[in-house]
């Protein structure tokens, strides 16, 4: 029962914000909504202790779906419900960070309500027991995602942002959706449990129709965690408030598709999972480098967590499942950190964002500063944050495919590269317009530094095994191996900071090179071209051809009607004499024809 | 026993009758020539009834013509009164002149 | 019984008549309340699976071997209570038409009509019921339409007639030739493959117009956007249900294998239609254009559900049918709402949203539920068709899933370009009126969301009995 208090609490919350959230104040719907989570938090946590001896946790709700396995039903072990406590924990911090980011705004209710049930939804996605109840999780944080970057509805970008989130996760969803219809098909249930039955009692399959499935699978998780080529949406989502970013397009979100990876390992096709790793390589080192180029605070850290998740994809294809879900821990505190340093940082500055235009910031916010630099430090992998320890796995994974391992460590290198070009840029550096900026009041400096410590100490805890994350670590990283990432990552960052440290004029020859990388892959105007324009020109050329041509069939039934009538009148013409010669033919005529017939 | 006349020269004579009366309806366009056209086909069926009746030897057909008898005797007094009518208000009775129910 | 299916609207039609002013509104309501009451109750016996209801016969042409015959099972029964709920909430939102007494009196006509076309038991029964939806429905498009109305109304009548045409034709042939026109001995009776098929495309001629297939559906648009909203709001929601009730109770039932063997082209008509309908969704800047295509899609992915004949198709096509009803109703009625406070019905200014945060939550809602979003009625209907689509036709259904890409541009564009982006138009929020008939309406689709069992239960009796077909 106490597992269904873990998905019930925020989905209360949520469900009572919106009935019942019209007249209340930014405290009460801000703790409410926090208290939600809290409460989800402190049900995860008092199940740890039972994992010892229920290693498989199990609430089963009511039937749902007339397919078999299709149940309202929830299932943990030790490693769903480490990512449980770090959802619902990080989502509390977060929202409760909200109350004093949010301040002049009249949507609040219908904020902490969608992220009441982001939290919910993305609970399921992890705990969910079997298929379709994951991907009703799974289609609602896409929901609550279009929800929250619409956020500023009155804004056009934020808006267009929204839709365009929604629809490229949706073409996620139809293959993933395909992908459970198959293998639906093939094994007669959706029971998660039920299918890595059959897939240990087969051996690893490599049929066909497990390839085909297991590669529509990974396609949907692509989408959903903006890998290439499906990352389009990511950047865009910025235009959501920053506490969104931090929760939903940082910490938990974009990691879904991890989460699934990871759940589904023993059934998904091993080539299958080859190929995750690879597309998780190109974006990891790709979406580096462009991160690299980038001059919107947000949209640096999205591109790095584009890059970051990257990671976890090679972690997890590879095999690696302590790995991938080490770092998809790690980074939700370093990322939420500086995600919420960044708010911070825009709060104090009335929403500036372009880099150019910051700095020397570390003197007059000074838990900002201190927050920020824990995070840049964990992203650049220096120990001894907890992005050193996870980001050392995943490359210890990829030892045995060396492509990978060298994508990995140079993904490292840019990385810490364009950490520490941020955080000297926004904070170190002087700054190139005089401004007045005030630290963030108490309400968002305590979530704030409560997560920097988490991504200070975390990996350590997980290393020295205080803190369990389920599953076993398998080998330890070489020693060789961890001296060799130390000092790419300190070489990144020392580089960084001597290149930056004056300010991005002053780096202008750098920056004019890495500004070349700022577009991206270059998908989006290629999308645009290949997709997005066919399609819009499709449905137009439908509705001036086919459509019309259709309507017109209509009017040429009518038109063969009336002039059936047309022709038929001709006979009632008036004349009296005409009725009776047609009246005498027909006469004669059946006469004729009995006649006939009787002989 | 003086021989009775062979039922064969009614029907004859009932179907030259009938034959008449319809070019009758169908050729002229005076709409009393064209009642009177009809009387004689209805009188032609009556007599090939009546004959009929005799052949048999039963009284059907000759119940059956004093239907046709009291229909055509209602007949005449509504088609009367409808030529009379159109009489009335147009200069003939030519009923391909009298055209106003066109479909 | 499923005689007062057919009493009580009967009986409200004629009190309409008499003079008793506003009260004809309130009738044609409680009618519609009853029938939706009474289906409901005899449905629920089902489900504690009490006898099923033995059909009221009432010998009527007994040298044609034609009798009054009713009954309803679970399948009917689902849609008798989806019809009684929208006629109800369709008559509540008939606000200020002219000649209320006429207008509620065809109204309970209406009801009547397509409610006997559920209890029917009798092929000729069954084409009276169905020819007799269209004197209503006509008469209400033509007296109380918008601008459009007369060519609407004639194009409308012109094609489902011609449709009706062939059925009748079939009906005859077969009845002639089964020397009985009762539905549960014509379907013990047997035709050769290839007649069976001929009889099916003749039936299916007037269910495909009517429901309306791809590409039989040239009457659709411009008769949503010409009928009084309430009687598009019943078209869509429970007038083109008859079509699917018709293809899964009558031609599955009496010619399974030419159903058989005309699926794979009735498949692939009813996959275009979807994807057809999603597309020129997107092409929509009227709220009824948008409706009438987005209801296109719908209604030939429920079509595709019924042609697999599989029980999950046949259980599937049940719940996306109750499930389109009351979605559309609620689009149908924001709508009207939007209408209201922009004067036609077209959208486009945008930033809406300021104002009226609830109309925008509502109208959120009804599009989430739209496009299928889990949680929602859409999405289980969606879901089970889909799911059964792919087991028996893969590719078809690989493609058919397409849709859901579709459905979310044509659905958040419109929230998008109606209510978001800058102020620029202004109205006031839903008045307590419009939101008394929303809410039950979407409690409803939210309730099936999370338990749609209990209309899937409905369709297992009957689906039994459905023919199972290749595969399993």
């Amino acid at each position: 029962m106490t597992l269904l208090v873990v998905v019930a609490a925020p989905l209360g919350g949520a469900i009572f914000l919106a009935l019942a959230g019209g007249r209340l104040g930014r405290w009460t719907l801000g703790l409410i909504a926090t208290g939600a989570m809290a409460l989800s938090f402190g049900a995860a946590a008092s199940m740890v202790g039972s994992i010892p001896t229920h290693p498989r946790l199990e609430a089963h709700v009511a039937g749902w779906l007339p397919i078999p396995g299709a149940d309202l039903a929830l299932v943990a072990d030790s490693s769903t419900l480490a990512i449980s406590l770090m959802i619902t924990g990080v989502s509390a911090l977060i929202s409760l960070y909200s109350i004093g980011y949010l301040t002049n705004d009249r949507g609040l209710q219908r904020y902490f309500a969608a992220l009441d049930l982001f939290v919910a939804s993305m609970l399921l996605i992890v705990l969910a027991s079997n298929l379709v109840l994951l991907f009703a999780g799974w289609e609602l944080v896409g929901l609550c995602s279009y929800l929250l970057i619409g956020h500023f509805r009155e804004r056009p970008a934020a808006a267009d942002a929204a839709v365009k989130a929604f629809v490229v996760n949706r073409v996620g969803d139809a293959a993933f959706l395909v992908g459970i219809f198959l293998l639906l098909a093939a094994f007669h249930t959706v029971d998660i449990a039920q299918l890595d039955g059959i897939a240990i009692e087969h051996g690893s399959m490599n049929t066909d129709l497990l390839v085909v499935a297991s590669g529509l699978l990974l396609f949907g998780a692509l989408a959903k965690s903006a890998q290439f080529p499906l990352h389009t949406w990511l950047p865009d989502a910025m235009e959501g408030p920053m506490p969104v970013s931090a929760l939903i397009h940082a910490a938990t979100m974009v990691t879904a598709g991890v989460v699934l990876l990871v759940r589904m390992r023993s059934l998904l096709a091993a080539d299958v999972l080859f190929a995750a790793s690879v597309i998780g390589a190109v974006t990891a080192l790709g979406a580096a480098i462009v991160a690299l180029g980038q001059r919107d605070l947000k949209r640096v850290l999205a591109w790095s967590t584009i890059s970051q998740v990257g990671l976890m994809f090679v972690g997890a294809g590879l095999g690696a499942t302590f790995a991938a879900r080490f770092h998809l821990l790690a980074h939700a505190f370093f990322k939420g950190t500086l995600f919420l340093a960044a708010g911070s940082v825009m709060h104090a500055t009335a929403d500036e964002l372009d880099i150019g235009r910051l700095g020397g910031l570390g003197r007059r916010m000074r838990w900002t500063t201190a927050a920020f630099a824990a995070g840049t430090l964990a992203l650049a992998a220096i120990p001894p944050t907890a992005g050193f320890f996870s980001k050392d796995h995943i490359a210890a994974a990829a030892v045995a495919a060396p492509a990978l391992l060298v994508a990995v460590l140079l993904t490292s290198a840019v990385s810490a590269l364009y950490a520490l070009r941020l955080f000297v840029t926004v904070f170190v550096a002087p700054a190139s317009v005089e401004r007045e900026a005030h630290e963030s009041p108490m309400v968002m400096v305590i979530p704030l530094v409560l997560l920097a410590l988490a991504a200070v100490s975390f990996g350590g805890l997980v290393s020295a095994g205080i803190v369990p994350i389920g599953g076993a670590p398998g080998d330890e990283p070489p020693i060789w191996l961890a001296a060799t990432s130390f000092a790419i990552a300190l070489g990144g960052a020392a580089t960084g900071w001597l290149v930056y440290r004056h300010g991005l004029e002053r780096a202008e020859r750098v920056e004019r090179v890495t500004a070349r990388a700022a577009g991206g892959f270059g998908l989006d105007p290629l999308y645009s071209r290949v997709l997005v324009r066919p399609f819009r020109a499709a449905a137009r050329e439908l509705e001036r051809g086919a459509e019309r041509l259709n309507q017109r069939s209509i009017d040429a039934l009518a038109l063969a009607v009336a002039g059936a009538g047309i022709a038929v009148r001709r006979i009632q013409g008036g004349y009296v004499r005409g009725y009776e010669a047609l009246l005498l033919a027909g006469t004669v005529a059946l006469l004729a024809y009995w006649n006939w017939n009787a002989r | 026993m003086a021989r009775l006349m062979p039922t064969q020269a009614y029907l004859y004579l009932g179907a030259l009758l009938f034959a008449l009366g319809a070019l009758g309806v169908v050729l002229r366009t005076n709409a009393l020539a064209m009642l009177v056209s009809v009387e004689l086909m209805l009188n032609a069926v009556n007599l090939t009834f009546v004959a009929a009746a005799r052949e048999f030897g039963d009284l059907d057909g000759q119940v059956i013509a004093f239907f046709v008898i009291a229909v055509a005797a209602a007949e005449v007094v509504v088609g009367l009164a409808i030529v009379i009518d159109v009489a009335r208000r147009r200069p003939s009775t030519d009923v391909d002149e009298v055209s106003e129910l066109r479909g | 019984m499923a005689a007062d299916m057919l009493i009580v609207p009967l009986v409200a039609a004629l009190a309409c008549l008499l003079p008793i002013g506003a009260l004809a509104r309130a009738l044609a309501v409680a009618s519609g309340l009853i029938v939706a009451l009474v289906a409901g109750a005899d449905a629920w016996g089902l489900y504690r699976s009490a006898p099923a209801d033995p059909a009221d016969a009432l010998v009527w042409a007994a040298p044609l071997g034609a009798s009054f015959s009713l009954g309803s099972d679970g399948f009917s029964g689902a849609l008798l209570v989806l019809g009684g709920v929208l006629f109800a909430v369709g008559a509540a939102a008939s606000d200020g038409v002219a000649a209320p007494r006429a207008y509620f009196a065809t109204w309970c006509l209406l009801q009547a009509a397509v409610s006997g076309v559920f209890v029917a038991r009798d092929l000729i029964v069954f084409f009276v019921f169905w020819e007799a939806m269209l004197v209503p429905l006509a008469l209400l498009m033509w007296q109380w339409g918008g601008s459009d109305r007369r060519a609407a109304t004639f194009r409308f009548l012109l094609y489902t007639m011609a449709g009706s045409a062939l059925l009748l034709l079939g009906i005859v042939a077969l009845g002639i030739g089964a020397r009985t026109f009762d539905l549960a001995r014509l379907a013990a009776y047997r035709l050769s493959p290839s007649s069976q098929v001929i009889f099916a495309l003749l039936f299916l001629a007037a269910f495909a117009v009517k429901l309306p297939l791809f590409p039989f559906h040239a009457w659709l648009p411009r008769a949503y956007s010409a009928a009084p909203v309430p009687v598009a709001l019943v078209l869509s929601g429970i007038v083109a249900k008859t079509a699917v009730y018709g293809i899964a109770r009558i031609c599955l039932v009496l010619f399974p294998i030419g159903m058989s063997l005309l699926a794979p082209y009735l498949v692939a008509l009813a996959t275009v239609g979807t994807l057809y309908g999603a597309l020129l969704a997107t092409r929509q800047r009227d709220t009824r254009g948008l409706i009438a295509f987005a209801s296109l899609s719908h209604l030939n992915l429920i079509g595709l559900a019924v042609f697999l004949a599989t029980p999950a198709g046949l259980q599937a096509a049940l719940l996306a049918s109750v499930s389109h009803g009351l979605v559309v109703a609620a689009l149908f009625l924001l709508a009207a709402a939007l209408a209201r406070r922009l004067g036609d019905h077209s959208f486009g200014p945008g930033g809406l949203s300021a104002g009226a945060p609830v109309f925008v939550s509502f109208m959120t809602l009804a599009i989430v539920a739209a496009i299928g979003v889990p949680g929602t009625s859409g999405f289980a209907g969606e879901f089970l068709i889909l799911a059964a689509a792919v087991e028996r036709f893969p590719g078809a259904g690989a493609v058919a899933t397409l849709v859901v890409i579709g459905a979310a541009v044509y659905g958040l564009s419109f929230l998008r370009n109606a209510f978001f982006g800058p102020v620029s138009i202004t109205g006031s929020d839903l008045g307590w009126r419009e939101r008394g008939l929303l809410i039950p309406v979407l409690v409803l689709v939210f309730v099936l969301g999370v338990a749609p069992r209990l209309v899937t239960d409905l369709a297992v009796p009957p689906t039994a009995s459905a023919p199972a077909s290749t595969g399993r």
